[in-house]
């Protein structure tokens, strides 16, 4: 134990003195490689690879299809407010509905991302229990509405809407077996004593045209039309929208809600745009063949492998869909990368480490693994079709 | 007046620390501002959605980045 503590402690003369060990032994061997002139051209492809993967994102299509998400999830966050979604999962509420509401308003409740402790904590001990904060935990970054409409545009509609069925429904499944096999320690408190903010949003017959006006925003920019005459409904429904956002919303709203937006952009396109060229970095790098022969068919073995893969590389929120489309691109069968998609948002070993703190080991086992056997039988399953 | 930040360290969390803290300086009143990061007493206090604003005892807003101007209402 003693020479650990030691190591622990000098631990950076340890790592310098492995780099000039390095150095020594492999200089002329590392050397001869980056010289050569496979290995540059092979970089050189990649990173222009990623280039064309970053101006591909940064089309009207994936703008057309982000922007309004974003302003429909910065409007739901500022306007309905992530109270009333939290008012479904205090433990009044019949339990199928807040198992529902848990499995979908996941993405819209989160502020910011260190609050899903908290937040879990609370409902599971003040709120409806183990089971609904467990689902409401896996539909946080599971069900984001954002990423089912990347994947979508990017992948496929059919790909885009068994993701977020599954996710749902897994979700729930998940959420129900956390209840059921903890069920001593399940604690729905029914008395619903939470502390959250009450304030008044946007109510009354205005607030549904405003709603469908955001709803057909999004729709149209998405659908698979006709340019000229996406462009021409996009101009009309943004100016109707403008009139009703004046004429509706408070100034405090308007401005709340566009900060709301902005904080989601800021969040998330960033790091997008990074895991789009590291995506087609990635893709140009890895041999297709040898890809192929690991991924290429729907199996359990390579589905569980997919989902490992999730769970180990960590990506930001969203990135999971560039990433996907190289593998797609790469040959991997849409088994696997369904169960891709399926994992990697929620399986990380960083948040499990994090969750396991607050829920102990043997939870965070019962949870991880119920989202590994599902996800990997759902992407076979999808494979299968 | 005392006046608690509960969060678990992320920026927003920092935010409105140093929001509270200006607006307490606007306010010419006394008292400090304490950032409070501890789960247990989060859990225990039944806040859910951080960062949550604690003065002199009461819980007036959680979830929320608030700015110095609307902070300062709750000092009155």
């Amino acid at each position: 134990m003693r020479i650990n503590e030691l190591i622990k402690k000098n631990w950076i003369l340890v790592f310098l003195f492995s780099v000039y060990l390095f150095i020594f032994l492999f200089q002329n061997t590392v050397s001869n490689f980056l010289s050569s002139s496979e290995f540059q051209t092979l970089i050189g492809e990649s990173v222009y690879q990623g280039w064309l993967g970053l101006v591909d994102y940064l089309s009207a299509h994936v703008l057309l299809c982000l922007v309004p998400a974003f302003f429909i999830a910065g409007a739901i966050n500022t306007l309905i407010g992530a109270e009333s979604i939290i008012k479904y999962l205090s433990g009044e509420t019949k339990k199928w509905l807040s198992y529902f509401i848990a499995s979908v308003g996941g993405f819209f409740v989160e502020v910011c991302s260190c609050t899903i402790l908290p937040l879990f904590a609370g409902i599971w001990k003040r709120g409806a229990g183990l089971g609904i904060a467990t689902t409401f935990l896996y539909a946080g970054p599971a069900v984001n509405a954002v990423a089912v409409l990347l994947t979508g545009q990017r992948i496929g509609w059919d790909f885009a809407i068994i993701r977020l069925f599954l996710s749902i429904v897994f979700a729930i499944m998940v959420g129900v077996i956390m209840e059921l096999v903890f069920r001593k320690e399940a604690n729905p408190n029914t008395s619903g004593e939470l502390v959250i903010n009450k304030d008044t949003k946007l109510k009354g017959r205005g607030a549904k045209v405003f709603w469908i006006t955001l709803t057909a925003i999004l729709l149209v920019g998405t659908a698979p039309i006709n340019e000229n005459f996406k462009y021409v409904s996009i101009s009309v429904l943004v100016i109707f929208q403008l009139f009703l956002t004046f004429k509706l919303l408070s100034k405090k709203e308007r401005i709340d809600w566009w900060y709301e937006t902005v904080k989601f952009v800021n969040d998330i396109i960033p790091l997008l745009l990074v895991g789009v060229f590291f995506a087609g970095f990635l893709t140009n790098i890895i041999p297709q063949e040898k890809f192929q022969e690991f991924t290429g068919e729907n199996n359990l073995l390579t589905n569980f492998g997919a989902v490992l893969f999730g769970a180990v590389a960590y990506f930001p929120a969203l990135v999971e869909v560039p990433i996907a489309e190289g593998f797609m691109n790469l040959g991997m069968h849409k088994g696997p990368l369904m169960a891709y998609l399926l994992a990697d948002p929620v399986l990380s070993l960083q948040g499990l480490l994090i969750i396991s703190k607050l829920i102990g080991k043997k939870k965070t086992i019962v949870y991880a693994g119920s989202i590994t056997v599902l996800t990997t039988i759902g992407g076979f399953l999808f494979g299968l079709i | 007046m005392k006046i608690k930040v509960y969060g678990s360290g992320c920026a927003s969390c920092v935010k409105l620390a140093d929001n509270a803290k200006k607006a307490l300086e606007q306010s010419g009143k006394k008292g400090n501002v304490e950032k409070i990061t501890d789960f247990s007493v989060l859990i225990e206090k039944g806040i859910m959605m951080t960062p949550a604003l604690e003065v002199d005892g009461k819980i007036v807003s959680t979830g929320k980045i608030l700015t110095p101007d609307e902070i300062i209402k709750f000092l009155k």
